[in-house]
């Protein structure tokens, strides 16, 4: 076993194994549906589909945001992606390795290079453990030898901005919420992966720590050559942070597409209303109304067609008939919304007035982003 | 993000660094040292434990002894400093060779029924499902018992004696001490940090030892440590029963009912037995209690 090295990793990284253009993550028809259990006998009377028929890739160095409202599958998504919880279908393959299966990429190989940072910095740190050797238990479990695996811990306390003599013998509750934070990174860079998932890892931080993290996490990024998969709900750090964002709503991708193209092109009335709900700073701009009235529905028993229709401005009966489609993604620029306005052929009466997909990635491309 | 720009000086630590830093042990002892009336019961117990472990120096007369002539004496006649029981042995004697016994009783079965209890309920608290069905349902069968009933019982089947007493008293407090883990346990499970550990590729045995034992110890043994004076009452108990120890090997529960005939005779001498009792399971529960409110350490 091959003790994790922590030197800055090259933009060259030896362990690319499929080249510049094979995606680093592809999802392809992910689901999770959760079983609910009744009655006396225990039997499965429903269940709830948190992440439904959920495809996409994430390409390498680049930072991907997921954005949408609470209970819409994304930290399910991340523990799918995780491997932690056991997915209904779909398949994953990790730099065109398919995981979990004959041939692809062993779950434990998986382990070291995908990491998770989790939401909650105190729960996620062992009460009885002093951070170091919270950071210096994933190598140890990959093989490293003990002292190796303090030396890269102390290390690690260094690079996100914890002097490890100070810092190292902590415990948890000694520690602020940023510094149990920084900890987290560092436990998930200890086994030195290539992609890191991020589940609202600054949601509960203050602002001013928040802002300390974010940077941290790109100078992280760069040091490391990561890539970055940001789960939040706050859409101004993803915007901050993302090279391109995906819009979920109940367990479905509703649009996909480069940061600058999606917040200041939404095709998708869910991101419409999601980035109308985003306040100003200046007073005069006030937000009266909620764009968005009401709560998501139920994901035990979804709406037909599409799932947004209920809360939809422009639903009509083609939404409920069926489902729209995600399109299909080209590259880096593709700019996807699942919505029946997009498609000419939908029979929406909205749907002739908006331009076509191209049109869209051409004026991206005229202001220079993407 | 091709602009990146952050240096390590624009996401340094703005917060003061907190001072010296405790560990969990350092700040349970730290505790303690201030809590007075724990101090004073936990000295009880040692000196009990020092009267037991050296009863052949301490003890004026040989327990077993036997005279005709000294039977049921008052305390302090002669040189019987606590008189004579009804076969004229020193009580003091017998007392303080009684301890062994009972210390015996009161702590391995505890000790035992920990580990044993605690480790079920690791497993069935960490792998849910069936097995927590399997081993959680089969404990709950021994709650139906009192626990005095269960070891009257179990003792009672399996004969007499120390060995056979260990045994039914281990079987006694293995159910509860198991449900005390298995409730630390599933409340940890659920704790990001186990889904890190496990999200970090360890093993499900090395997640148990590093992760879930570390947190759930506390609780199961700040539970124990109340058990052991129950222990020690079931165990005086099965003896007063003459289901303990074999006579002539002294034991406080036994002696307790050998005496009790002689209730109108010596009142006084009858009862010391049962005042050692007294004393010792106390002292254990005291101490317990203090022990919950050091340990009570935030996480």
């Amino acid at each position: 076993m091959v003790s994790p090295k922590l030197e800055t990793v090259p933009p060259g990284d030896p362990r690319d194994r499929g080249g510049k253009a094979q995606p680093l993550l592809i999802v392809r028809g992910l689901a999770k549906h959760f079983p609910i259990r009744g009655g006396i006998l225990n039997r499965i009377i429903g269940q709830v589909c948190a992440v439904d028929d959920v495809s996409f890739v994430i390409l390498k160095g680049e930072t991907l945001g997921v954005v949408g409202e609470s209970g819409c599958g994304k930290s399910t998504l991340a523990r799918l992606l995780m491997n932690l919880i056991p997915r209904t279908t779909g398949e994953l393959i990790f730099d065109g390795d398919i995981i979990g299966e004959q041939g692809g990429i062993s779950l434990r190989e998986l382990r070291r290079n995908m990491q998770m940072v989790f939401q909650d910095s105190s729960s996620s740190l062992n009460p009885r453990l002093p951070v170091e050797d919270t950071i210096a238990y994933g190598p140890r479990a990959h093989g490293t030898k003990r002292k190796e695996a303090k030396r890269l811990a102390r290390e690690l306390l260094e690079k996100v901005g914890l002097a490890p003599q100070l810092f190292g013998g902590r415990y948890p509750h000694e520690l602020s919420g940023g510094q149990k934070q920084r900890v987290n990174i560092a436990r998930a860079l200890a086994l030195s992966p290539r992609l890191l998932i991020l589940d609202e890892a600054v949601s509960a931080l203050d602002k001013s720590v928040e802002a300390q993290v974010l940077n941290l996490l790109r100078y992280l990024k760069r040091h490391f050559n990561l890539t970055y998969m940001f789960i939040s709900h706050d859409l101004g750090v993803v915007q901050y942070l993302s090279d391109r964002v995906l819009v979920m709503y109940l367990g479905e991708i509703v649009e996909i597409g480069p940061t600058a193209d999606v917040c200041e092109h939404p095709q998708h009335p869910y991101t419409q209303a999601l980035l109308a709900s985003q306040l100003s700073r200046n007073p005069d701009e006030r937000v009266e109304e909620a764009p968005l009235a009401g709560d998501p529905p139920s994901p035990v028993n979804p709406p037909s067609g599409c799932r947004f229709r209920t809360r939809c401005p422009h639903a009509e009966d083609v939404c409920a008939g069926k489902a729209p489609a995600l399109g299909a993604w080209v590259d880096a620029k593709s700019h996807l919304a699942a919505c029946h306005m997009m498609d000419p052929t939908s029979g929406h009466s909205l749907a002739a007035r908006h331009p076509p997909l191209e049109g869209e990635g051409r004026r991206a491309q005229r202001a220079g982003v993407g | 993000m091709s602009d990146i720009t952050a240096r390590p000086q624009d996401f340094a630590l703005a917060e003061p660094a907190p001072a010296k830093s405790r560990g969990y042990l350092a700040t349970v002892l730290r505790r303690l040292r201030y809590d007075y009336v724990t101090l004073f019961f936990l000295t009880l117990i040692i000196l009990i434990v020092l009267s037991a472990v050296f009863a052949p120096l301490l003890a004026p007369f040989d327990p077993n002894k036997t005279s005709m002539i000294y039977r049921l004496k008052p305390m302090g006649y002669k040189n019987f400093l606590l008189g004579t029981d009804e076969l004229g042995r020193d009580m003091l004697s017998r007392l303080i060779y009684g301890g062994r016994v009972s210390l015996v009783m009161g702590i391995v079965p505890v000790c035992i029924a920990s580990l044993v209890g605690g480790l079920l309920g690791v497993l069935a608290g960490f792998f849910g499902g069936s097995l927590n069905m399997l081993i959680m349902r089969t404990v709950d069968v021994f709650y139906a018992f009192p626990s005095v009933l269960l070891a009257v019982a179990i003792s009672g089947v399996m004969g007499g004696g120390m060995v056979n007493g260990l045994v039914a008293l281990s079987l006694v407090f293995i159910p509860p001490l198991c449900r005390v883990s298995e409730t630390a346990t599933t409340q940890l499970r659920s704790l990001d940090f186990v889904e890190a550990a496990r999200a970090s590729g360890a093993s499900g045995i090395s997640i148990i030892l590093h992760h879930v034992v570390r947190n759930a110890a506390a609780p199961v043994f700040i539970y124990a440590s109340s058990l052991i004076s129950v222990s020690i009452l079931l165990a005086a108990g099965l003896s007063f029963l003459g289901l303990g120890v074999v006579p002539p090997t002294p034991d406080w529960g036994q002696m307790l009912s050998n005496l009790r005939q002689a209730i109108y005779v010596q009142p006084l001498i009858c009862a010391l037995p049962g005042v050692a009792i007294f004393v010792t399971s106390l002292s254990f529960n005291m101490v317990s209690d203090g022990l919950r409110q050091a340990m009570d350490v935030k996480a």
